[in-house]
């Protein structure tokens, strides 16, 4: 069953230009110049009840303005959407009750109260019953590890318990579809791997669609199978994780570990050297001499280990927007 | 409608986490009364009626503003130009809410909070300096009273909200607020009753809104009415109420399709 559908969705936006100092600052009281950016630009994409996809792309890139879209915050410039059967922007009561949009630096908490009472709020905003909504918090504070927290005023906590409660507070709902903006920005590692557990684990449990947007490619390598890629408003890419390197990396990393002590510069005429030191050698090599390469280095050298693996992918992104650019 | 009886609430517990900001805010109010009631002694020190007015009708006038600024003019919706231009606004867009309904149950532990506090206030008021006050007995005159000053909060909330809806169009929302709001002060009886305006001013300003925000309800705690005077009032209250609620709602849906959900 399809959870979202988007068509030719376009969002444009005015800006206002003006140059920097005082002068300008003067002119620009009488006139000013502006202009229209295209932050969506005609994409298309659809998404399966129970799908968590990764939306990347550089900052600027629409991802957010998308997501915005999505959830009914934004009229978009053109085109359709179709959110669990609604039109998102038309905010209609029973589609809120079935989504929510978490925002990394937003916040939903009341600043000056303990969280528990902006779960309280919610409870009764949604229209949950009691019982309900006491399963959905200790099931969430217990994945989350926070039932300690939950009564200290939200000012005193620290940033990865405020975001960890942001969510307890966009989830108390069970929400159907779920978008998640940059939810890891900002966190620490521990942090990070906690969320990410958390969200997968999520994600399983209800067959909640999620969509997902981040920086870290670490967030949508550990959750997503199938991404989402967009660049200047435009979609470049859509389908799953692994294809992407199937399409796009045109490069082995090749990683040697050497018994005898040799020239490391000796390795260049296979490839590009990423790095050499201390008896071990990386090297990126063209795809289709990987073999060779390989046989090559066993037979000559003294090898103590040797692997072969696809380049990463944050490297394949940024190979993409290069493409993109051109 | 329990989640807006939540929403008062959680509004009114997030007051007392700023006590000390609550306490010079109504030191404030009380200061600015505490003026006018000594420039209007001075002025009866030599006439026992002006324009029509004694001294204690005055003095009970100037007094019982600080009552109405609890229920009329104490409001939050000067957040929402904020929340609008930092995106705020978002947080609220994305719950199955009614904007307008939630606005009103955060002013209600406003104006609450406030109005017992005027209350207090002009007991110690009339405790300390004994002011000729009129304490109205009339019970049918304080129910108008009331009845007029519910009336006026709604006209208070409607050009409020309409004020901070400039936000969608321009970032620059404190100017024109700032202004307009002198202007509001004086056209709504604030530093004086208006029927002491020359009569053909006094007739323009009776139709507009603002004459029904502080002058309206207390010339009817006042007594100083007729039939004619009542019925007027209120039909004009009233329907500018209406008026400004539909217009609200047209500026509200217009400003949506604009919004741009900035701050990230």
């Amino acid at each position: 069953m399809l959870a979202i559908s988007v068509l030719h969705l376009k969002k444009y936006f005015k800006v206002y230009r003006r140059g920097a100092g005082f002068l300008p600052a003067i002119t620009s009281l009488f006139s000013r110049k502006n202009e229209t950016v295209a932050a969506v630009d005609d994409i298309s994409f659809e998404i399966k009840q129970g799908e968590l996809v990764g939306f990347i792309g550089p900052n600027g890139a629409g991802k957010t303005t998308t997501l915005k879209c999505l959830s009914g915050l934004l009229w978009p410039s053109g085109g359709k959407i179709d959110v669990l059967g609604y039109k998102p922007f038309d905010k209609k009561s029973d589609f809120l009750k079935k989504i929510s949009l978490v925002m990394g630096h937003k916040n939903q908490l009341w600043w000056d109260l303990p969280a528990v009472e902006t779960f309280r709020l919610n409870k009764e905003i949604y229209e949950i019953s009691e019982e309900k909504y006491k399963q959905n918090l200790d099931e969430l504070t217990k994945l989350l590890d926070v039932s300690e927290i939950i009564t200290i005023p939200v000012r005193q906590l620290s940033l990865g318990q405020r975001m960890r409660m942001e969510l307890i507070a966009s989830l108390i709902h069970q929400p159907r579809v779920l978008f998640l903006d940059e939810p890891t920005i900002g966190l620490d590692v521990i942090m990070q791997k906690k969320m990410r557990d958390f969200i997968a684990e999520y994600n399983s449990r209800h067959n909640s669609t999620i969509l997902l947007t981040s920086h870290d490619m670490a967030d949508v390598k550990e959750l997503c199978r199938r991404v989402i890629i967009i660049d200047h408003g435009k979609l470049i890419y859509d389908g799953d994780l692994a294809n992407l390197v199937e399409k796009y990396a045109d490069t082995k990393i090749i990683t040697v570990d050497i018994a005898k002590r040799v020239d490391m510069k000796e390795f260049t005429r296979f490839g590009k050297i990423k790095s050499a030191a201390d008896g071990k050698v990386i090297i990126s090599v063209p795809k289709k001499n990987t073999t060779s390469v390989a046989t090559t280095i066993l037979k000559k050298y003294q090898i103590e280990d040797l692997n072969i693996e696809d380049p990463e992918i944050e490297d394949i992104i940024r190979l993409v927007f290069d493409k993109n650019k051109r | 409608m329990k989640k807006y009886f939540m929403v008062f609430k959680n509004s009114f517990a997030e007051y007392f986490a700023y006590r000390l900001n609550f306490f010079l805010w109504r030191i404030r109010v009380v200061a600015v009364i505490l003026i006018s009631f000594s420039l209007w002694q001075a002025i009866f020190r030599t006439n026992k009626v002006i324009f029509g007015y004694h001294e204690s009708e005055i003095i009970t006038y100037i007094i019982f503003i600080s009552v109405l600024s609890g229920i009329v003019l104490a409001t939050r919706t000067d957040r929402v130009a904020l929340e609008i231009n930092m995106g705020t606004l978002s947080n609220f867009l994305i719950l199955p809410m009614r904007y307008f309904l939630f606005n009103l149950s955060r002013d209600a532990a406003d104006k609450i909070i406030n109005t017992v506090c005027s209350f207090f206030e002009i007991f110690l008021f009339i405790l300390i300096i004994h002011p000729p006050i009129i304490l109205q007995s009339n019970l049918f005159l304080i129910v108008l009273f009331f009845t007029a000053s519910i009336v006026a909060s709604l006209l208070y909330f409607e050009i409020n909200m309409l004020l901070s809806f400039i936000a969608f169009w321009s970032k620059e929302t404190w100017a024109p607020r700032f202004i307009f709001f002198i202007l509001v002060n004086f056209l709504a009886g604030l530093y004086f009753p208006l029927d002491i305006i020359p009569g053909g001013i006094y007739k323009v300003l009776e139709l507009l809104p603002f004459t029904y925000l502080i002058f309206f309800p207390l010339k009817i705690y006042l007594g100083h009415i007729d039939q004619t005077f009542l019925i007027k009032g209120f039909m004009i209250g009233i329907f500018w109420s209406i008026l400004l609620w539909l217009f609200m709602g047209y500026i509200w849906r217009k400003g949506l399709k604009l919004y741009t959900a900035e701050g990230k």
